[in-house]
């Protein structure tokens, strides 16, 4: 199978049934297949195209469907999807080759009987110019934008209509891949000869594969955005320190801060999960950075025997809010799953604060933009605990800052 | 090279509203390089003109990533917050903490009376918005 639109109508599938994280799921479909470089570009192009787009794809499809889109078969939905994706937003594909080549991924397909439908509705979408609402209603700004509603709702209520509108315009737009230098171990100086460095970090240029890199290869660089560099730069520990990253994988944070400690001192990262932990154990094995100790734990419950620390650090499970320029699908995720989210956010703030040494500092830190779990729970925190001072305070806006969304706040024990 | 003398809290002139900065000739560099002398020599990281007696919106900031010549310049956006210590070269031997934003977009003129736009964030937003202050008469013993 080497069809890179066959491909892409799989992985969608595959996503939305099984809700499988689109940068793990592409990486795997490409992997596996026989894909040659440029049909693997147009695959990852396609896909993470139709996911960001889905809302306004869908209301367009709308249009032209008898049947509601949600009862629309899966298959012959993200065909359908797929194709009018390259013929809306794809200047370089002719109309013609995006119709044609999805009748033929439906006849070649177990819904080959969809094969005309799939032609019928291309062919009138081709017939019709379709205006999208321009207006500033929360349902307006979640189709031109395609976000689902309930985002929309939050970032109005949170941020107002002006920041609403920069935060969708970024939400669409391609993320840099930053790569932070492994300052423990590269010369700052060698690698500024060849690319540009800034703030300790290089970007990489758009559709290059990081894994092919000669600085990724060599562990001299790792990816992580300005924004989490510069939380963990408030953080800021010593030289000697003892750190707890309570939730660490993928351990980038960790990473940043045994460069800050020039690799001296003792680093505990923990995760829930075994395969992410040892992802971190991987990483940093890559990178040389010998004080840092993975471990399999849950971040909600205390463990005596690890002692007291100078440095914790709580990246806490999110929302996601800011970085669906990164992973769109997270748009995708209902307002039900956010209900336990705040208490596991409270439970893990919680038991990090129990592992403070007293004058030790505590960040807490989301890549969401939803005060509910930001500001909100800092309100909380405070409160419940008197000897947390509160020394800093940031979001990151992307349409501001340049970075991901993100939010930080940084507390010492007295 | 030319020192000046830094005027200490309690004197007027640190309390006055200081005026636009209206001529970029070599009066104006004379003063932005006689600023920068003095706070290097006074191992401070800013200084405002109004420190050194002189009533105009000039100051000149160096937390150690270079010198910053600002004149004229004006807060157009404020993020976040940072509590921490700060001290003046006006207030001898005190260290308070000040609420101050995360970060800060600064835009000014240089000294060619070109517009320039600085970000700062962390101890660079704190030393901007202390150096902008003074402009105004205010002084970071107000903001305990």
């Amino acid at each position: 199978m080497a069809n890179a639109r066959k491909v892409a109508v799989k992985v969608l599938v595959k996503i939305e049934k099984e809700g499988a994280y689109s940068n793990l799921a592409v990486a795997d479909a490409l992997k596996n297949g026989e894909l040659n470089p440029q049909d693997k570009a147009l695959a990852t192009a396609l896909i993470y195209g139709v996911l960001d787009r889905k809302i306004t794809l869908d209301y367009i499809l709308s249009q032209f469907l008898k049947n509601p889109v949600s009862k629309t078969e899966v298959f012959t939905l993200n065909v359908l999807r797929t194709a009018l994706y390259q013929i809306k937003y794809m200047d370089k594909i002719p109309t013609s080759a995006a119709v044609n080549e999805a009748v033929k991924i439906m006849k070649s397909s177990k819904f080959s009987r969809n094969s005309g439908f799939v032609n019928g509705v291309l062919r009138s979408v081709l017939r019709t110019e379709v205006n999208l609402p321009q207006g500033d209603s929360a349902t307006d700004l979640s189709i031109r934008f395609s976000c689902p509603l309930w985002v929309v709702e939050s970032f109005l209520k949170d941020y107002g209509l002006d920041a609403t509108k920069a935060l969708l315009e970024d939400s669409l737009k391609p993320a840099p891949t930053v790569l932070r230098i492994n300052t423990a171990k590269a010369n700052i100086n060698e690698i500024n000869k060849d690319y540009e460095v800034k703030n300790n970090s290089i970007e990489l240029k758009r559709g290059m594969d990081i894994t092919e890199n000669e600085l990724y290869k060599k562990g001299l660089v790792f990816v992580q955005d300005y924004a989490s560099q510069k939380a963990v730069e408030t953080l800021n520990p010593k030289k000697g320190d003892r750190v707890l990253d309570l939730c660490a994988a993928p351990g980038g944070k960790s990473f940043t801060m045994a460069c800050l400690m020039e690799n001296e001192g003792e680093i505990i990262a923990c995760d829930l999960y075994r395969h992410r932990v040892e992802l971190i154990e991987k990483s940093a094995r890559r990178l040389g950075l010998d004080i840092i100790k993975t471990r399999v734990a849950d971040a909600t419950v205390f463990d005596e025997n690890l002692g007291q620390f100078d440095c914790v650090l709580c990246d806490v499970p999110c929302s996601g809010l800011g970085v669906i320029r990164r992973k769109p699908e997270i748009k995708y995720t209902k307002t039900e799953d956010l209900d336990g989210l705040e208490q596991t956010q409270k439970a893990i703030l919680k038991t990090a604060v129990k592992y403070l040494k007293k004058g030790g500092r505590l960040l807490y830190s989301t890549c969401t933009l939803r005060r509910a779990e930001n500001e909100n729970l800092v309100i909380w925190l405070k409160k419940e605990y008197n000897e947390l001072y509160h020394i800093s305070e940031h979001a990151f806006m992307p349409y501001k800052d340049g970075t991901d969304g993100f939010f930080c706040a940084l507390f010492e024990k007295r | 090279m030319a020192l000046r003398n830094i005027v200490k809290v309690g004197d007027d002139v640190l309390r006055k509203v200081c005026r636009t900065q209206m001529t970029f000739d070599e009066k104006l560099w004379s003063l932005l390089d006689d600023m920068a002398d003095t706070m290097y020599k006074a191992e401070g990281v800013g200084l405002a003109a109004p420190q050194v007696g002189i009533l105009r919106r000039v100051c000149v900031v160096d937390i150690g990533e270079g010198l910053i010549e600002l004149v004229n310049p004006v807060i157009t956006e404020k993020s976040g917050f940072q509590k921490g210590n700060e001290g003046c070269l006006s207030v001898p031997d005190r260290f308070e903490e000040v609420v101050r934003p995360m970060k800060v977009t600064v835009r000014a003129q240089n000294r060619k009376g070109e517009n320039i736009e600085i970000k700062g964030d962390g101890f660079l937003a704190r030393a901007l918005c202390h150096e902008i202050d003074h402009l105004d008469g205010i002084l970071y013993i107000d903001k305990i």
